[in-house]
Formats: C-alpha cells, sequence, structure tokens
C-alpha cells in the first residue's frame, strides 16, 4: 500500500489553473450569512472563462429564463443564490474533473436525481431541491478527483473490489490508505461548502453511523439517488451494479411508493441533464 | 425479462411489456406450482415484496426500453 496525502492533493487540487482565479472569495460571499448578490455577480465575472461557463448554464432551457442572460450580475439576481451557487459549483466540478467523463456523468444524473428525491419528499426533507443537487453532484467528487490525479491507484482499487468482491471504498483503503468519501469530503471543506454537505459525504458509505439522524438519512438519499442514475443508466463505472443496501434504504425514511415518482421526476429531467453536459465541456 | 428474487426467496421473472405509466406495463410472474397455473401480478401489485433496488431496476429499465427520454436502451433477455 502507498498511502497518499489527502492534504497534498486537497491543495494540488485547488490550485488548479483551470478553477476560477478567485474561488475562495466566490464561496466566501455565498456562505456569508448575508451575502450580497450584486458582489457576486462581480466576483464570478471578473473570470472571463468562468464567467462564460456560468452564463451557458443559466441560459439553458432547464432554467427557462424568457429571455437570454448576458451579464452575471443579472443572472445571480433573477436566479437568486441557491440557483446559483449549484452552477458555481457545476462549473467548479465540471472544470476539475475533465478527465473523467464517465464519472462526471454520473455526479450530474446524481444531482438531478437528488433534486427528484427531495422535490418528492417536500416538507418531510432536511434539504430543499437546490441543496439536493449539491449534495448529489458532490458525493463522489473524491472518486472522480482519484480517477483524474491518480489513474493508476484507482485501477488497483477496482480490480482489487473485483477480485475480492469488496466495495470499492474498502479496496480504496487498503491500495491508497483512504477512501473517496473522506477525500471529497476535504475537498468540499476545503472549497468552503457547508460543513452538512462534507458530513454527509464522508458518511455516504456508512449511512446508519452518524450520529446527526439528519446526515444519515441525507446519506441515504443520496444512496437512493445514487442507485437511480445508475439504473438509468449513468453509472460511475461501466461495470457498476446496482445494490442499495438495507441499511441505506431504512435510512432515507422512503418509503417503496416512494420509487415510481421519484424516477418519473427524473426522467423528466433527463434533457436537462444531457445539456447541462454539454453546456459544461 | 429477467430473473429475479422476491424479498421471501422465490424466484419470479420479470416480463417488461409496455411503458411505466401503463398499469400493466410490467408484470412478474410467479413460478407454478405442481399442477397449478404461474400466477401473473402487476408490478406495482407486488411493490412491497420486491427490494428497493429491483424496483428501481424495473422501473428505470421499463423507461430505457419503452419511453421517450432517449435513455440508453438497456441490456435484457428476450
Amino acid at each position: 500500500m502507498t498511502p497518499i496525502d489527502l492534504d497534498q492533493l486537497v491543495e494540488d487540487i485547488i490550485t488548479l489553473p483551470s478553477l476560477p482565479q478567485n474561488v475562495d472569495y466566490i464561496t466566501e460571499i455565498m456562505n456569508s450569512p448575508d451575502p450580497s448578490m450584486a458582489e457576486l455577480g462581480k466576483a464570478i465575472a471578473t473570470d472571463p472563462a468562468f464567467a462564460l461557463k456560468t452564463l451557458r448554464l443559466v441560459n439553458s432551457a432547464y432554467y427557462g429564463l424568457r429571455q437570454q442572460v448576458s451579464s452575471v450580475e443579472l443572472a445571480v439576481n433573477l436566479l437568486g443564490l441557491k440557483v446559483i451557487r449549484n452552477l458555481v459549483v457545476t462549473a467548479m466540478v465540471c472544470d476539475t474533473m475533465q478527465g473523467a467523463q464517465t464519472l462526471l456523468k454520473h455526479s450530474v444524473a446524481c444531482g438531478f436525481a437528488m433534486r427528484a428525491v427531495v422535490a418528492h419528499l417536500g416538507n418531510a426533507s432536511p434539504i430543499d431541491p437546490e441543496e439536493g443537487f449539491s449534495y448529489g453532484l458532490l458525493h463522489d467528487i473524491g472518486k472522480v478527483v482519484f480517477e483524474t490525479f491518480l489513474p493508476e491507484e484507482t485501477a488497483q482499487a477496482y480490480a482489487l473490489a473485483a477480485e475480492k468482491g469488496i466495495a470499492l471504498h474498502e479496496a480504496e483503503r487498503l491500495v491508497m490508505g483512504a477512501d473517496h468519501a473522506d477525500l471529497g469530503a476535504r475537498l468540499v471543506l476545503r472549497w468552503r461548502l457547508p460543513a452538512r454537505l462534507a458530513a454527509c459525504i464522508a458518511s455516504h458509505h456508512r449511512a446508519s453511523a452518524p450520529d446527526d439522524p439528519v446526515v444519515s438519512q441525507i446519506a441515504g438519499l443520496i444512496s437512493v439517488a445514487d442507485t437511480v442514475a445508475l439504473c438509468c443508466g449513468y453509472p460511475a463505472h461501466p461495470e457498476a451494479k446496482p445494490n442499495l443496501l438495507d441499511r441505506e434504504w431504512t435510512a432515507s425514511r422512503l418509503e417503496k411508493q416512494d420509487l415510481p415518482p421519484i424516477v418519473e421526476a427524473f426522467v423528466q429531467s433527463v434533457p436537462s441533464l444531457e445539456e447541462m453536459m454539454v453546456l459544461t465541456n | 425479462m429477467a430473473g429475479l428474487e422476491l424479498l421471501d426467496g422465490r424466484a419470479v421473472k420479470v416480463i417488461l411489456v409496455g411503458p411505466r405509466d401503463h398499469p400493466k406495463g410490467a408484470m412478474v410472474a410467479f413460478s407454478s406450482r405442481e399442477g397449478a397455473a404461474a400466477e401473473i401480478l402487476p408490478f406495482h401489485d407486488v411493490l412491497e415484496r420486491l427490494s428497493p433496488t429491483t424496483i428501481l431496476e424495473i422501473l428505470c429499465s421499463q423507461e430505457r426500453a419503452f419511453g421517450q427520454s432517449g435513455l440508453e436502451p438497456p441490456e435484457l433477455e428476450t
């Protein structure tokens, strides 16, 4: 085993030239108790490539704006902070992970599936649908980072998981001394995204373990969204097989009758998902 | 068509015959006991006897096989 230095890996990602130059400043504004929409718009607009990507997403059919928006400031005001946060995070993720297209598509599909799951739950959900999108999108970000930055070790982990019949995160620990859930949580914290999001990412393979019942439920819901994405043809890996564990299902607090309308809502969003993938490339 | 196992361990075959919104778009065929006719029930009537993973596999396979969303078709036994 070659133990990796997770903190160093996270720093390598943060300093990638493809990420917005002022990503720290952008996330700081988004996380402030009283964020200034004007300031956020200006911060995004100062990075031309990132501003362009944000505008392409804003103008996609999903958001259904009646007219083309050509100003980031206007987009921020029209769509509101939560939607803009998703756009920013999506653009960040896609910029970072250009090398892992299958996983990236799976992650975006999980974002849409999680939005469908959370929207179906309505007031019974501890998070709103836009937050749900971020949770789904980012839950496997550590896996994407491993595949992009440590392809040989990742291939070894996949091979070991297949050979021994163990879960991928267990094989990652054997090969690299850490798993994608730990890495993803650290990266999310370094991006200054919410601590609860990091906690859910860290625990999404051990949904029954967290002390916080909200974290446990969200982690269970992520597992359901993950399975929806996989069953609809957006696997994280070509050999991936659906396997929603009993403890994950129980933690989600969903009923079996909830599944048909969730799939229906996800299917309705597939054209937007495909459009987002094109726009972010 | 695909072979599956119920939560109680019984083996069944799932037959996809139409889109998700059709009440009989997916049917579950229970293996017949000696001398009895095979029991065939609409998928939605046996949800509680299936695992969540199986329910999602059936719903999504139906959509991929018969839906209009453009998802990649599944590999199914015929």
